[in-house]
């Protein structure tokens, strides 16, 4: 089981719900703290940046967490390989730090994070579907193809958009775009992309949280119905909990 | 017919700008001393630019006497030592409806764009080569235009 670092940024506010569902899936992960710097980061075999509003969005999301110290050692890991995880705010940061799609130098980024086509936040239930062949990614291998996990989208600046076409054909060559909305983003993210990973395939971006679906009693009613008068099934992970069960079956 | 370009600021303490002096610091910028910050309201009204500018004071969302002052610009271009940054995809619906509710009676087009002013030690504009580098942090080239002079 990989050791992992839950990477807290001031403003993070999902850092909790991601180390559980990290734990639930068996794996093994303490919260590690900006201010912690780049040195203690030493030791981690895999890296999250959950959710929330990292240093209050100022000035774009994610552009001044992407640039923090720490970022430089999550950097070097994903040069080398290491399965790194961006979740919501933690993918806005990923994009912003060029990690994603990765087609061009890494610091500069490719892709942004756009305010909603909505123009306003968004908080609702989104399933999305695997759209690239289960092996593209690191996280995604064990999955079968069309494989959909449900989540919960919340937020502003989620509309997945590329720099320029040269961009747009390599994410589409290189099937980079992972997951997509089902039934269309809802955000208007270009390709419907949910989640986008790097030409290598070790680091994955992901907008919805699946920590928020990753047990029965925080799915749709219809799902947590199936469970009615059974505690046991009711209270058990599920759903969202399987993109954490994958991550921590990453060196298996 | 008038074009309004007007600048809307903090009085207060402004949080971001100090964030963006920051991380601007961190990136090795050390030339950049002090950070403005503000938000630049492009409006075009059948209306004097009086008017204009009395209903951008009373479009709540917009301007709040407490903590804002609003300047009018001579120009809708950047002037030495600013980076004007434009994010094309956002829509002002509901602040033309707004504004036309606080009495202008046509607002033909409403535009926004974020401005950074970027200053040394000694309280000049910033030199180009350091805009140039600032743009890296203050916009995502993948949906936004960043302008300097």
């Amino acid at each position: 089981m990989p050791k992992t670092a839950i990477i807290v940024f001031p403003g993070s506010n999902s850092e909790e719900e991601t180390l559980r569902a990290v734990q639930a899936a068996g794996g093994k992960g303490r919260l590690v703290w900006w201010f912690e710097g780049p040195d203690a980061l030493k030791g981690f075999d895999a890296f999250i940046l959950p959710g929330g509003f990292a240093h209050e969005d100022r000035i774009r999301a994610g552009a001044v967490a992407a640039r923090d110290p720490i970022m430089i050692a999550v950097l070097d890991a994903a040069r080398s390989g290491a399965p790194v995880l961006g979740i919501c705010n933690g993918a806005q940061v990923l994009v912003e730090a060029g990690l994603v799609p990765g087609t061009d130098k890494i610091g500069k980024p490719q892709a942004a994070l756009a305010p909603n086509v909505q123009g306003h936040y968004v908080d609702r239930y989104a399933e999305i579907e695997l759209a690239a062949p289960p092996e593209r990614c690191l996280f995604t291998r064990h999955l079968e193809p069309g494989t959909r996990i449900p989540t919960w989208s919340s937020h502003g600046e989620g509309r997945f958009c590329f720099r320029d076409d040269h961009t747009r054909r390599r994410i589409l060559d290189e099937h980079l775009v992972v997951f997509t909305y089902v039934g269309g983003a809802h955000n208007g993210a270009e390709f419907d992309c949910a989640a986008l990973t790097n030409p290598p395939g070790n680091v994955l971006a992901i907008m919805p949280h699946p920590e928020r679906a990753g047990w029965r009693y925080q799915q749709l009613e219809r799902v947590r119905f199936e469970a009615r008068g059974d505690r046991e099934a009711f209270l058990a992970p599920c759903g969202g909990s399987r993109l954490f069960a994958l991550f921590a079956q990453v060196f298996a | 017919m008038s074009l309004v370009v007007a600048s809307i600021e903090l009085k207060i303490p402004d949080n971001t700008a100090f964030t963006a002096y920051d991380a601007l610091a961190r990136m090795g910028l050390t030339a950049v001393a002090d950070v403005k910050h503000s938000e630049i309201w492009v409006v075009d009204a059948d209306a004097l630019p009086a008017e204009i500018q009395s209903a951008l004071k009373r479009t709540e969302i917009i301007f709040n006497p407490n903590k804002h002052v609003l300047r009018m610009l001579g120009s809708d271009h950047p002037a030495p030592g600013e980076i004007w940054v434009a994010t094309p995809s956002r829509v002002h619906e509901r602040e033309r409806h707004l504004l036309e509710q606080a009495g202008l009676p046509r607002v033909r087009n409403v535009e926004s764009r974020a401005r950074w002013l970027l200053l040394d030690r000694r309280g000049d504009p910033c030199s180009r080569a350091t805009l140039e580098r600032a743009q890296d942090l203050l916009a995502n080239p993948a949906y936004q235009d960043a302008f300097i002079a």
